[in-house]
């Protein structure tokens, strides 16, 4: 079977970001999550724009981007031993959350589309 | 100057989602899991009946449920009424200097009771029947919120999702809740009054004793 993992991991393609891995519980007031940080280098590339969204009370920005990693992606998860939110990506100082994911895992990699959670 | 009761969202969130949990008879259970929550997590993790009680709007999101499992579901909010619109002020006297100023006013709270699961019907009714309790009612008496009777039966219909249908079923209870605010005020402890004709001007200094 063909790893593509060393295309996504070439220098040439390859940026450094973030994975935010959330596990947590519910508890009084709701759920109570903590994160844990993964270092990644794979290729990252644009979704879609970054589009300004004007609202009375201020400019409000949306946009997507996509993530490739070989280190498995999470979208939110409730395993009685792992239960947490959708990974969040840190990518140029932006936070991006999983709202898709690919699994090309036998393939050797996974693909995330993530929308950009910073409102601002 | 005496404590303002204003419950906040948050305080609603808790009342209601603890008297759910003691409705259901997760008391014990509630407690073993405070208690292993707060030490030291050395031994698995207990029966979480938070799970199973949930507040609706997590800001971050939260992992979602099974359908073979029991979840309810609440949600506080604020509703418009005809009694909302009254507050009621009183001075109190403090001192010569200040007054407090004591604001009081109702506010009518909804709670959405949302329920899921093979016994969402059923705990419908309990935790209805429950509410109307007055051991249940005390509870709620002394953080001011007082049910309104104005009953309506739940709804119950299924969801479709990803190809199964969920059972589903939904009431409200609304509860007036009695805010009570303090402020403090200045008096009023000396006054000048000028008299003023076209041909003259009088000035008297009013002090208070």
């Amino acid at each position: 079977m063909i790893d593509v993992a060393d295309i996504i991991n070439d220098p040439d393609y390859a940026k450094d970001y973030t994975i935010l891995r959330s596990n947590g519980f519910f508890d009084e007031g709701g759920f109570t999550e903590t994160i844990t940080e993964i270092p990644d280098y794979s290729a990252v590339l644009p979704t879609n724009t970054k589009d300004l969204e004007q609202v009375p009370e201020a400019d409000r920005i949306s946009g997507s981007m996509t993530f490739y990693s070989s280190i498995p992606l999470f979208v939110t998860r409730n395993n009685d031993t792992d239960r947490g939110n959708s990974d969040k990506l840190r990518f140029k100082n932006e936070l991006y959350k999983i709202v898709k994911l690919l699994d090309y895992s036998d393939f050797g990699l996974y693909k995330a589309i993530a929308t950009r959670i910073s409102g601002n | 100057m005496p404590e303002n009761f204003l419950l906040t969202d948050n305080d609603l969130n808790k009342i209601f989602q603890n008297l759910v949990i003691s409705i259901l008879g997760f008391d014990e259970q509630a407690a073993t899991w405070k208690a292993w929550k707060n030490g030291d997590r050395q031994e698995a993790q207990p029966f979480n009946p938070y799970y199973f009680v949930r507040l609706s709007w997590p800001e971050v999101g939260a992992p979602a449920w099974k359908i073979s499992e029991d979840v309810c579901f609440l949600k506080c909010t604020e509703s418009d009424d005809e009694i909302n619109k009254q507050r009621d002020k009183t001075r109190l006297n403090v001192d010569d200097i200040t007054s407090s100023e004591k604001v009081d006013y109702t506010r009518v709270i909804t709670v959405n009771f949302l329920l899921y699961g093979p016994n969402s019907y059923k705990n419908s009714q309990l935790i209805k029947n429950e509410l109307f309790k007055l051991s249940n009612r005390y509870i709620l008496t002394q953080n001011q919120l007082f049910m309104v009777p104005d009953d309506k039966a739940p709804v119950r219909i299924k969801e479709l999702f990803q190809g199964q249908w969920w059972h589903r079923t939904e009431f409200n209870i609304t509860y007036n809740n009695h805010v009570t605010i303090y402020d403090e005020v200045n008096n009023i402890t000396s006054a000048k009054i000028v008299v003023k004709s076209e041909t003259s001007e009088t000035t008297v200094n009013v002090v208070q004793n």
